[in-house]
């Protein structure tokens, strides 16, 4: 009997074994729906990214405070004549010439400055019939009194004694005079106050009224640069940006508007570096299929209801764009600039609901993200065409279009937006002029 | 599947994990698609209803997603499935038990079961036997007799020993036979 029941328990086992390995239920849809609002919320990718590449980003970081160290402090290479102002505390290696520095400026060396005026004048004269500007005569200066120079001083730290009209003093070679000037202080007065007056018939003249001319655009591709550093913002734009939007995975196209604020600073003359803050708002409502379906299989009676499926979001956000422009036409009152760069966006509320209507019975599933759970630092890629209208000293006029193309999929449900960004706005000039 | 299909699927299949693991929605999609049945089919063996089935599928599933970064690429990814499911369902066991009662078989049949009847059971019924059977039973029965645990395995797995392992399997067979008599019974009566 033991015996039996034992083959019996077998049996049973055996048979519940062979049943349940080769048993898999069929996939159920309404399972995933339930599972994707519980479904874990992906870390701060900005968090991840710091994370994964923190070696290389404080390199970069490293190198970045040593090179703006560098140009902050303006450390200048030494160099084999390397000039001892005698008025700095750092004078105090310095050893004292046997000739005092007034030597050069005193009246006893009017004749050597007299031969120096004699060499000057031919060498205008040769000027004048080459067409050449004046400050080009100091290439005629030997190169031993070019190696006395540096380019630290200015005209104000003259010696009082200097002549006003004074020709270009001579350093004899093996002179230690205490003391060096600029080259700038070579070049007579009345050539650097031409200088001067060239600088300031550039300078904006104000407009008195408010006129539109159609811009006479000049290419400046090879315009040569006149910055060699970054001193930050120089404007304040205020600006209206409506979006068209097309998501690949709704297959549909909307419409959103915002509003932003970009700070923008020079870095070369034809080069500015713009970032931003903007507020985005997308409301989207699509019917994603409508169509009639079958109840009822009977042969010769068939019923049809209809059968209509809605997906419907709200998304709003907060988007960080960081760009490298390029002015390349210009005519006296517009700029046309492009510009190239990449958006952070941070998720501030997502709403997203998936509607069935099946013969006038509704099945809704909704789900919503608490803000700042996406935070996409790589969002899009951005290229864009600016137009520029100055109309006062200090205010331009700005609109722009902007194609964004996303790098990730965004937000919570992984959306696949591709952008087209509008914007018009005004900018402030609150720094130097570019 | 071909060599060139299966590196197809491989490819593919890799991308989903890379995917679920940035925490992407359709990648999670897919994988929830392709392993539902099996997850389900284990978490079947070990509830005490579908509901409850479904419930830790979907936990397990929810584990799978958070831990999916720690999988090693080189292993059997069902194998690693399997475990996560059968964590999870322990760690319900650990609650059902405490509301369990225990249930006295001194009266199961002794008596053989007609063959026929062993065959003709199919997946629905078994789950269903399987699922009436007492939470510890069961666990013993599913953990021995259908994933392979030994003895020493379930009573390290389950926090008892391994001679209660031995005695409960025993009286989970028993009571199973009891179970298929008097579905018999009722068959034969009805």
């Amino acid at each position: 009997m033991n015996t039996m029941r034992e083959s019996s328990d077998d049996r049973i086992t055996k048979r519940i074994k062979e049943v349940m390995e080769q048993y898999e239920p069929e996939y159920s849809p309404p399972f995933w729906e339930k599972l994707r609002n519980q479904r874990p919320v992906p870390e701060l990718r900005l968090k991840t990214l710091l994370l994964k590449y923190k070696f290389w980003l404080s390199v970069l970081a490293t190198a970045g405070f040593l090179i703006i160290g560098y140009k902050v402090t303006n450390i200048i290479p030494a160099d084999k004549n390397s000039a001892v102002d005698p008025g700095s505390s750092e004078s105090a290696n310095y050893v004292e010439s046997e000739k005092p520095k007034e030597m050069a400026y005193s009246e006893n060396t009017s004749t050597l400055k007299h031969s120096i005026s004699d060499i000057d004048t031919g060498q205008e004269e040769k000027n004048r019939f080459f067409n050449v500007t004046p400050v080009q005569k100091t290439n005629f200066l030997p190169a031993n009194y070019q190696n006395y120079t540096q380019n630290v001083n200015v005209i104000e730290e003259m010696p009082d004694n200097t002549e006003k009209n004074s020709v270009i003093p001579v350093m004899l070679e093996g002179m230690d005079l205490g003391y060096q000037y600029n080259i700038a202080q070579l070049i007579p007065i009345e050539y650097q106050a031409e200088s001067i007056q060239l600088w300031e018939d550039q300078t904006y003249d104000k407009p008195r009224r408010l006129k539109f001319n159609w811009p006479d655009f000049n290419l400046l591709l090879a315009k040569e640069e006149g910055y060699d550093k970054f001193y930050g913002p120089n404007k304040f734009a205020l600006l209206y940006s409506p979006e068209i939007h097309y998501s690949d995975s709704l297959r549909t196209l909307g419409v959103s508007h915002g509003i932003g604020i970009i700070f923008e600073g020079p870095i070369r003359s034809l080069v500015s570096l713009s970032a931003g803050l903007s507020y985005q708002a997308i409301d989207f409502h699509k019917t994603i299929f409508s169509e009639k379906v079958l109840t009822n299989n009977i042969p010769g009676d068939p019923i049809y209801i209809d059968s209509i499926g809605i997906r419907s979001g709200s998304y709003k956000y907060l988007e960080v764009p960081v760009s490298i422009n390029f002015k390349f036409l210009e005519s006296t009152r517009s700029q046309v600039w492009l510009g190239t760069g990449i958006s952070s966006i941070v998720f501030l509320r997502q709403n997203y609901t998936s509607e069935t209507i099946v013969g006038g019975i509704s099945d809704q599933v909704s789900s919503s993200a608490k803000g700042w759970e996406n935070v996409l630092p790589l969002a899009s890629f951005n290229l864009s065409l600016l137009y520029r209208y100055q109309f006062g000293y200090r205010f331009f006029l700005q609109s722009s279009v902007q194609y964004k193309p996303h790098l990730v999929p965004l937000g919570y449900h992984s959306m696949k937006l591709n952008r087209l960004n509008f914007q018009v706005g005004i900018i402030y000039r609150f720094g130097r002029e570019d | 599947m071909g060599d060139r299909g299966e590196q197809e699927y491989n490819l593919d299949f890799n991308k989903v994990l890379k995917g679920c693991s940035r925490g992407d929605l359709k990648a999670q999609e897919s994988l929830c698609k392709q392993y539902y049945g099996y997850v389900m089919s284990i978490a079947l063996r070990f509830s005490s209803c579908h509901d409850n089935a479904l419930e830790i599928a979907n936990d397990s599933f929810l584990k799978i997603f958070r831990k999916i970064a720690s999988y090693q690429i080189d292993k059997e990814f069902k194998t690693w499935v399997r475990k996560i499911v059968i964590n999870t369902a322990t760690d319900y066991y650990r609650k059902d038990k405490k509301n369990s009662i225990e249930v006295s078989i001194e009266a199961a049949y002794n008596e053989p079961v007609d063959e026929s009847v062993i065959d003709n059971l199919n997946a629905e019924e078994i789950i269903k036997l399987i699922n009436s059977l007492p939470v510890t039973y069961r666990y013993i029965f599913s953990l021995f007799e259908i994933e392979g645990y030994s003895h020493d395995e379930i009573a390290l797995q389950l926090g008892i020993t391994a001679s209660a392992s031995r005695t409960n399997l025993t009286r989970a067979k028993k009571m199973l036979r009891k179970m298929i008599l008097i579905n018999e019974h009722y068959e034969r009566v009805v």
